[in-house]
């Protein structure tokens, strides 16, 4: 069968989401898809295979997401939702119509430079990983581990001091600035992305959590109601704390436990990158160190930040993935 | 393969093959005693592959057979201690030239099913962007070490139970190492003759053993020994540990023990290295107060696999080893 392969065009999107509810059996919507790829405030990537009928059986596509490296703006895109229709599907021996969609979205959309991306990643199943490793050149920056503890008994009340945040404002813009240059890159956690990606979300409904000091807002957390990785394992999803803030930061592992304990949840569970002091903070409150099924993998276009370093400074959370 | 005779270029072939290497100093050339066994008394087997040119070594992998256990089975696999090529036969990613001929060698001297499953180690940067390109070695994780602090240590009573230093292990550790195996994909096939070679005939360390028995059975044995680890000088390696992860008698019997021992050895820490996915990790963790703390100088797991059960993703959740199973301790 012959197919078109090439960028994202207006009316694909249609047959993008009959595709994708037929492959996971979902209820994707017009308003969520919108969401997903053309309300991102750092772009749309997406790439997809097309009949001579105009049916869209393939789909690559990545969420973008501005990133501070180097004291300047830069795009890493984490690929989510790839998908193939099932009656188009080839064996992982050759190359089907899955890796022929993403073999020309790589040099679409990554560059060492701007307005390209930088880092190309994601958290893939173990099938799509074997075939990005054969045919895509990805490379795996991290065996992927959760930081996870029970909430055990406690006050279910928000602690004094923590409040719930509706909407980010230009507070979150400061309180980042403050802490982006101790990591070596990020994500630009300012009131667009925040909003878009928590406050604004159709898929998933989260609370922020945030604790104010005497020149704003001091530090905050996401947390998401839902199971995640295990049943009764609630996800926080974002984690912004300034590392000599350790007040701030108790008082908000004191609202995550409560709110979790509060919506009957048996645990919590983060990202959190090895490197960072975080993560032994967090194990020295209870939470201990646990394997997940996946691995942080991508590809790098800049030769400047290799794998190795990108495993060193990149400082992510949940919030940087699609997994909750 | 190498050949009997040829240990002194090996020997030479140290001082000129590691010229140039940004990831990690040169290492000291091996002695003939420890060449020996690790090479020639190794009850797995010998596992050395040099590229001559005329009679030059230009390069040169050096390994170590392992017996192991899958899904408990008996295998082979090789943990791979050095790899190298000289400078001159170095090319840039696109041209790998030796290392890709090399990779074919060894591939055909020692792996597959009947042969090595896998072979693995710790590659540096260097070598892990050359072999992951063009010699399909493949990663299985980013490697942990849990430390405790022995001042935060956690050791429960022991119910009477108490380690018994053991000058070298007897054929009664066996029936324990066995029960333990069973239901861990890979693990390495302990029995007194490895166990042995491993610990008591190792020329260069020395370790002090111990068992712990309930009524006369044996039910944990842990081996520690002093070092550097990972950039901290003098730390308490905890260079084996079998125990089942249920019996916490035995865990704090040995527990106590492994802190006795680094305590008088002046450490403040004791250090182990096992899989996040064992079925050790969470007593560890969760009873005694061990953190689990990225590895700062080495870097991922990864292996080369001959044989299709051999995912990497089988291997991560599958793959239970500790410190005995490297030549870090």
């Amino acid at each position: 069968m012959d197919y078109t392969i090439r960028e994202y065009a207006e009316g694909d999107m249609p047959s993008l989401i009959e595709t994708f509810n037929l492959v996971f059996d979902g209820q994707r919507t017009e308003s969520e898809w919108r969401y997903t790829h053309e309300q991102n405030p750092a772009g749309l990537r997406l790439f997809v295979a097309a009949t001579e009928d105009g049916q869209c059986v393939c789909q690559y596509s990545a969420r973008p997401y501005r990133h501070w490296m180097d004291g300047r703006e830069r795009i890493f895109a984490e690929i989510i939702d790839s998908f193939v229709h099932p009656d188009h599907r080839a064996g992982l021996k050759s190359p089907g119509i899955f890796v022929r969609t993403a073999l020309p979205f790589f040099p679409a959309y990554g560059a060492a430079e701007p307005p390209g991306d930088v880092v190309h990643y994601g958290w893939p199943v173990e099938k799509a990983y074997r075939i990005g490793q054969l045919y895509l050149h990805y490379n795996v920056y991290r065996s992927q581990t959760v930081l996870a503890r029970a909430v055990g008994d406690g006050p279910t009340q928000l602690p004094a001091g923590v409040r719930v945040l509706e909407r980010f404002d230009a507070e979150v813009d400061r309180l980042y600035e403050r802490l982006r240059d101790g990591w070596g890159t990020s994500t630009i956690r300012d009131a667009a992305f925040l909003n878009w990606r928590f406050v604004d979300n159709p898929l998933n409904d989260y609370t922020v959590l945030a604790v104010d000091g005497a020149d704003g807002l001091a530090g905050y957390a996401v947390y998401r109601a839902d199971d995640w990785l295990t049943p009764g394992t609630a996800p926080i999803a974002d984690w912004l704390v300034p590392h000599n803030e350790p007040g701030v930061a108790g008082a908000l592992l004191e609202a995550l436990l409560a709110r979790a304990r509060l919506d009957g949840k048996a645990a919590l569970g983060l990202f959190i990158p090895d490197w960072s002091s975080w993560f032994e903070w967090f194990q020295r409150q209870g939470f201990g160190v646990w394997p997940t099924p996946y691995y942080m993998v991508g590809r790098t276009f800049d030769p400047n930040h290799s794998l190795w370093w990108l495993r060193d400074h990149w400082w992510y959370t949940l919030a940087d993935s699609d997994l909750v | 393969m190498a050949e009997p005779g040829d240990e002194q270029r090996i020997f030479d072939a140290y001082a000129h093959l590691f010229e140039g290497d940004v990831d990690a100093p040169a290492p000291s050339p091996p002695t003939a005693a420890t060449w020996t066994w690790r090479q020639a008394a190794n009850p797995a087997g010998a596992r050395v592959l040099l590229a001559l040119d005329a009679d030059e070594v230009v390069g040169l992998v050096c390994a170590s057979g392992q017996p192991v256990l899958v899904n408990g089975e008996a295998a082979r696999i090789s943990r791979v201690d050095d790899i190298r090529i000289a400078p001159r036969f170095r090319h840039a990613l696109g041209r790998p030239g030796l290392v890709v001929r090399m990779g074919e060698a060894w591939e055909r001297a020692f792996g597959g099913m009947e042969l090595d499953l896998i072979s693995w180690g710790f590659p540096t940067p260097a070598a892990w962007r050359v072999l992951n390109w063009h010699v399909k070695v493949q990663a299985v994780r980013t490697q942990f070490k849990l430390v405790g602090q022995l001042e935060h240590l956690r050791i429960g009573e022991a119910g009477g139970l108490v380690a018994e230093p053991v000058e070298r292990f007897d054929d009664d550790v066996e029936p324990l190492c066995a029960r333990l195996a069973e239901g861990r994909g890979l693990t390495l096939a302990r029995d007194v003759v490895w166990l042995d070679w491993r610990f008591r005939q190792r020329p260069d360390q020395s370790y002090d053993q111990a068992v712990v028995r309930r009524g006369g059975e044996v039910v944990g044995l842990a081996v520690f020994r002093t070092g550097d680890f990972d950039g901290d000088r003098n730390v308490g390696l905890v260079c084996d540990w079998i125990v089942a992860p249920d019996d916490d008698g035995a865990a704090n019997a040995l527990l106590a023990w492994l802190a006795e021992r680094a305590r008088a050895a002046g450490c403040e820490r004791l250090v182990l290295l096992l899989p996040e996915t064992s079925p050790d990790w969470r007593p560890l963790q969760d009873r005694h107060g061990f953190l689990a703390l990225r590895l700062a100088k080495r870097f991922l797991l990864a292996d080369r696999s001959y044989a299709k059960q051999m995912r990497m993703h089988w291997l991560h959740q599958s793959w239970h080893y500790t410190f005995a199973d490297t030549d870090f301790a």
